[in-house]
């Protein structure tokens, strides 16, 4: 996929002669971007901003024709964007999480879906019942959309899509401006959405966060091309060859922790020591025979770091 | 608006952040040169068509062309869009950044006004002389000149009477239809829909004691050289110089009115 | 048929929305009779100095009048919410996505989706103000002169829908051009009779931007009974503006899906 954007140099003269001669540069926005989705799988789908994450999604919901390479999701071209095709998909963006008038009602703009995506009645209405629990919209039905905080508006945007009960959802940062509790209860839901309909998921966020809870597998994108594609527990043992060994122990000599491992925190008796990967058994081990230990835990280094280390650095 | 000149400063410092703030709303408003013409074609629209009916009813009259290219200049000079440039602020709630700022708020509102006149008045102009090219028209400079009196105090009252229906905005949401509505009182009694002149009797009697007059025909009149003598500019001026008198008085006692309904009421 | 059930819904949903606000309704209602007031008393103002006006009487120019209200007020209802919303909501913050991902003709989505029902009152003002013109008029038009009128209105109809997305269709290559600001100021030129204008502008009126459709064809459709010389290019014209407006739509899809930009 290649954007065609002028280029356009500074000061007058070359502004007008711009005008008349205008020089475009080839910007790809995605290359040789190649994976595969097996129905009901859940994946993350990350890189750092700019990386093409939105314009793979826009291609594959058909809001954007490639230039070149072949796309097919449910076995149609996305781009034709064929009735029967846009019916068993959903494209949900944090950033516009319900299109249409604000001015309706949430309940006046479902059944307006309803009409719109041929929902039968009788489905439309355990749908919404479902998703009225589901979802808590109880007492936002009677609102209007422009009326919603951004909480309310992103539980509506899900709600009415998934009305129609897509087969295949695309996540956009879903959970973009949310509140903690906004975003778990996002989580939660889609989990259990793609759980029981079998749905296939791919979801892109910053919120590393999401990705950890939701999807086992990662594809990992950047510069419009896969850095990575596989489990995210992988990734993570890859990229991060430490552990991160937490341990109280209030008379706990420093020097006696220093010899065991990286001191990388160290308050009120509570110490973390980064240890390499193939270590930990033995000095978890060692730490528990000669100290007083109260408690002990073998943590992951947060995914966060291991994220920003892969787009910093690439996957090895 | 708010208070006398007195609390804030002298009136020359209010002078000063007036000039101030025209000079950076000339410069904001030049990026949307584009909806700056979509207001000028809105803007000429009334007084051409006005020139196409009367020309058609008489065509052997020039001096009725000569009236609405005046008066197409004196309308694109003179327009006033509180309702977007003031209202709107209330509703979205932004108007709470200019009760902070030490000044009046009054004086962003008419520094945004004089600057959109500014660029109506630079665009509007070359659609005037078009105008009066097309129709064989010739304005004097002399004409044009003894209007001034007239216009400036025509441009004033336009402002105050945008400005004073604006301020409805505290109240109900229908502030546009509002503006439009003294939109339609200005095209009618105005001189737009016809000129003055050209009215029944007892409607040009009522026409002319009404602020309309004074915001657009009588300045164009007077341009075009319609109007013979000193004794019917000096009563214009002075129905003008009430009327500015009423419109301020209102404003400021609807200022203070609904800028407590505001601030009880909250954003 | 699943076209116009949707059209059906949105319209029914809209006109709720909009009856929920009785002041606001009120309002709009007495601000179309002052307006529509304003605009006989201009006509009465010029025939009180003349008896005709280029060659139109005083009940013609009230059956105009009335023929352009019907118009504007269709207009108002179905064509300008959409074609406002166009270009700032569509194309500059990409909200056409909504659309195009739904199961329905984006083409409908975008121009024919949304709707203003209270402008309808405007319709009620028109129709009252054709009666009085024709009961002035003395003779009542033949039902053939109705047909034919009917006829010109759906194809004036048309080619305000076919001008509209065309217009809208533009923002596909200049999102900063809005031009329905242009369209709303232009349409103003249909109020009167569209021989008032001189030459230039007549015809660009009559055959580039056919105002002359909107009010002056049609009244004289009813007043003077249906010439086939005035009706089949009518018809024919719409019809092509219509085409030609569907194929920019579509070719401006084509370069919007195809994101250059």
């Amino acid at each position: 996929m290649t954007y065609r954007a002028p280029i356009r140099g500074a000061g007058w003269r070359e502004t007008l002669s711009s005008v008349f001669n205008r020089r475009y540069r080839e910007v790809p926005a995605v290359q040789n971007v190649s994976f595969a989705l097996a129905p009901g799988e859940v994946v993350g789908f990350i890189g750092p901003n700019g990386a093409g994450k939105t314009t793979t999604m826009k291609i594959l919901s058909g809001l954007l024709h490639a230039t070149s390479g072949q796309v097919q999701v449910l076995g149609y071209s996305p781009w034709q964007r064929r009735s029967a095709f846009l019916r068993r998909i959903a494209f949900i963006r944090g950033s516009q999480p319900v299109g249409g008038s604000q001015e309706l009602t949430v309940l006046d703009t479902l059944q307006y879906q309803r009409l719109l995506y041929e929902v039968p009645l009788a489905e439309y209405r355990r749908n919404l019942d479902e998703l009225t629990e589901l979802l808590e919209l109880e007492d936002l039905l009677q609102r209007q959309l422009r009326a919603l905080s951004l909480g309310e508006k992103m539980r509506a945007g899900l709600a009415l899509s998934l009305l129609y009960r897509p087969q295949v959802m695309f996540l956009d940062e879903p959970t973009l401006g949310l509140d903690v509790t906004g975003a778990t209860t996002m989580r939660r839901f889609v989990a259990e959405y793609a759980e029981q309909t079998g749905a296939t998921v791919l979801l892109t966020s910053h919120y590393m966060a999401d990705v950890a809870s939701l999807c086992p597998r990662l594809v990992l994108i950047d510069n419009g091309k896969v850095q990575y594609d596989g489990q995210l527990d992988e990734l993570a043992a890859k990229l991060s060859p430490y552990k991160l060994v937490r341990l109280t122990a209030p008379n706990a000599d420093e020097a006696r922790l220093r010899e065991a491992g990286e001191l990388i925190e160290a308050s009120n008796g509570t110490w973390v020591l980064r240890v390499p990967r193939e270590d930990v058994a033995r000095t978890t081990a060692r730490l528990l025979t000669e100290l007083d230990v109260a408690d002990l835990a073998v943590e992951e280094a947060p995914l966060d770091v291991v994220i920003d280390k892969a787009y910093r650095e690439g996957v090895g | 608006m708010t208070a006398p000149a007195a609390a804030y400063g002298r009136p020359a410092r209010v002078l000063l952040l007036i000039a101030l703030r025209i000079r950076l709303e000339v410069l904001e408003w030049s990026g949307t040169w584009w909806f700056l013409f979509t207001l000028v074609i809105q803007a000429v629209l009334g007084p051409l068509i006005g020139m196409f009916v009367w020309s058609a009813v008489y065509p052997a009259d020039s001096s009725i062309a000569t009236y609405y290219v005046a008066l197409l200049l004196v309308t694109v000079m003179t327009e006033s869009f509180e309702q977007f440039t003031f209202s709107e602020k209330i509703y979205d709630g932004t108007i709470s950044h200019d009760l902070l700022r030490p000044q009046p708020v009054v004086i962003t509102t008419i520094g945004t006004n004089i600057a959109i006149r500014i660029w109506l008045t630079v665009m509007g102009i070359p659609i005037a002389v078009l105008a009066a090219f097309a129709f064989g028209v010739s304005l004097t400079w002399a004409a044009a000149l003894s209007a001034l009196p007239v216009f400036v105090l025509g441009a004033t009252l336009s402002f105050c009477w945008i400005y004073t229906l604006s301020l409805t905005a505290f109240w109900t949401e229908r502030v546009h239809s509002i503006v439009g509505f003294g939109w339609t009182l200005n095209s009618l009694l105005g001189g737009t829909i016809a000129p003055l002149a050209f009215l029944p009797g007892p409607l040009q009697d009522i026409a002319r004691v009404l602020p309309f007059y004074g915001m657009l025909g009588l300045p164009a009149d007077v341009a075009a050289g319609r109007v013979h003598g000193l004794p019917p500019v000096l009563t214009g001026l002075a129905y003008q110089a009430a009327w500015i008198a009423v419109l301020v008085t209102s404003a400021v006692l609807l200022w203070r009115a609904g800028i407590r309904r505001y601030t009880v009421v909250g954003a | 048929m699943r076209l116009l059930r949707l059209f059906g819904a949105g319209f029914s949903r809209s006109a709720q929305a909009g009856l929920a606000f009785r002041i606001n309704l009120l309002f709009d209602i007495v601000l179309s009779i002052i307006g529509l007031f304003a605009t006989l008393a201009t006509v009465f103002i010029v025939y009180a100095r003349t008896d005709s006006l280029a060659g139109w009487t005083e009940t013609e120019t009230y059956v105009l009048i009335g023929t352009f209200q019907l118009l504007s007020s269709l207009k108002n209802t179905f064509i300008d919410p959409n074609l406002s919303w166009f270009p700032e909501n569509g194309i500059r913050q990409g909200k056409l996505d909504t659309f195009l991902l739904q199961p329905a003709p984006t083409l409908y989505l975008a121009s024919l989706a949304r709707s203003n029902p209270l402008a309808l009152v405007q319709f009620a003002l028109g129709v009252a103000v054709i009666a009085v013109g024709i009961s002035h008029h003395g003779q009542l038009p033949t039902p053939g002169a109705f047909l034919a009128w009917t006829m010109t209105l759906v194809a004036a109809l048309t080619v305000t829908w076919a001008m509209g997305v065309l217009l809208a269709c533009l923002a596909f290559w200049a999102p900063r051009l809005q031009l329905d600001v242009f369209y709303g100021s232009a349409w103003e030129l249909a109020r009167y009779p569209t021989d008032i204008y001189r030459r230039p502008l007549r015809l660009v009126l009559t055959y580039l931007f056919p105002l002359t459709l909107i009010a002056t064809i049609p009244t004289n459709t009813l007043l003077n009974g249906p010439r086939l010389l005035v009706l089949a290019p009518t018809v024919a014209g719409a019809a092509f503006t219509c085409l030609l407006a569907i194929t920019c739509w579509r070719l401006g899809l084509r370069r919007y899906t195809g994101a250059t930009s």
